[in-house]
């Protein structure tokens, strides 16, 4: 049996062995070094999309296409002009499923092993809740004619006259050849790499999360006397709301 | 310390043994949670009013990313309780994303020299 983390010899420095520099277990460390990783991976998608997407910036031949012109679409609202509505309650779907992550951390510091279920149940539920949003989204980008390197969402100089007279929460209908053209191929690439990713980073969580429910109603976490492995699983849920942030900035707002 | 668990979850044992020992579980109380969520909502809804109410110009954009760190800062340091951290734990992690800065200027620079050819 190990006795790595047991103090016992108090002489020499931190990092002389025989306790945590960190103090900390090496599953948190370790969910911190994975996260750092995964940060630099994403940031590698973002920042290439910004570098792509600065790249078009000026250019009225093939100008990079208008976000809220893609993404206006509402669930039951069809063919009114919604920029952001649909993309803002994700946002908000997310955030509060992070407050029930961390509900249930507090929760577990307590030990009150019902409560950790209920609020591990409603972070679960968000999970769902944004992954279905998020086929939603992808389904209307699809229907839209978007493929993995095409799309024709780049607005002609009639188009962009049109976009100036829509109103938010007005109607709207393109024609289809003399407002919009071809667009950069890489703008619906991004779009499904980088939504993607991070919808399969929500997925991966909810599957976690569903592992991590079932423990604490089987009460494995009571056995054990902690309930770090929450604030392990949380790490990671909070990680998918940090990137989500990032990916709205970029994809949605600027 | 451990003598009491043996008899089930080896796979527990393996990865965290005496760990308990490290994991401080005292509960803070629920009220900086809701306190750091009504700020995210906050600054979330003023994204959306600047979105609505401001040109595309540099300036709303510079205010979006501005928002999104600061967004950042109080999901990490709180949600994920860095700030309860030790303070070579916090800098081991929050250090290295000074690369990510490099990169952003980098590809910025690229992207300024692509939309030149």
């Amino acid at each position: 049996m190990s006795t790595h983390s047991v103090a016992s010899n108090d002489s020499g420095s931190v990092w002389a062995g025989g306790k945590s520099p960190f103090n900390v277990s090496y599953g948190k460390l370790m969910m911190w070094i994975f996260l750092l990783s995964d940060a630099f991976t994403f940031s590698s998608l973002l920042v290439g999309y910004g570098a792509e997407r600065f790249s078009f910036s000026g250019n009225l031949d093939t100008p990079w296409p208008m976000p809220d012109m893609v993404f206006n679409h509402f669930p039951f609202a069809h063919h009114v002009h919604l920029p952001l509505f649909f993309v803002s309650l994700m946002t908000f779907i997310l955030i509060f499923s992070s407050v029930t992550m961390v509900l249930a951390v507090e929760a577990g510091h307590r030990r009150a092993k019902k409560q950790v279920a209920t609020y591990m149940l409603w972070t679960i539920f968000g999970g769902i809740a944004f992954l279905s949003c998020q086929a939603w989204e992808w389904s209307n980008f699809i229907g839209d004619g978007a493929t993995l390197d095409h799309n024709h969402f780049s607005l002609t100089q009639a188009g962009r006259d049109y976009a100036a007279t829509l109103t938010v929460g007005g109607h709207y209908e393109w024609q289809d050849a003399l407002h919009r053209q071809t667009g950069p191929g890489v703008f619906s690439a991004l779009f499904f790499i980088v939504t993607g990713f991070h919808g399969f980073h929500v997925f991966t969580g909810v599957c976690l999360n569903i592992v991590v429910y079932f423990n604490v109603l089987k009460g494995t976490y009571e056995k054990r006397g902690h309930y770090e492995m929450i604030e392990k699983a949380g790490l990671y849920w909070h990680f998918v709301d940090l990137v989500w942030v990032f990916v709205f900035t970029f994809f949605y707002l600027i | 310390m451990s003598h009491s668990s043996h008899t089930t979850d080896d796979t527990t044992l393996m990865y965290e043994n005496n760990q308990e020992m490290l994991y401080q579980g005292e509960s803070h109380g629920t009220k900086e949670i809701w306190k750091i969520f009504i700020w995210l909502t906050v600054i979330t809804v003023l994204d959306i009013i600047l979105y609505f109410s401001l040109q595309p110009t540099m300036f709303r954009n510079i205010t979006f990313v501005a928002f999104g760190i600061i967004k950042a800062y109080l999901i990490v340091g709180f949600f994920m309780h860095m700030k309860h951290e030790h303070k070579y734990l916090a800098l081991s992690i929050l250090v290295p994303v000074i690369f990510i800065v490099g990169l952003i200027m980098g590809l910025l620079y690229e992207g300024n020299f692509w939309s030149t050819i």
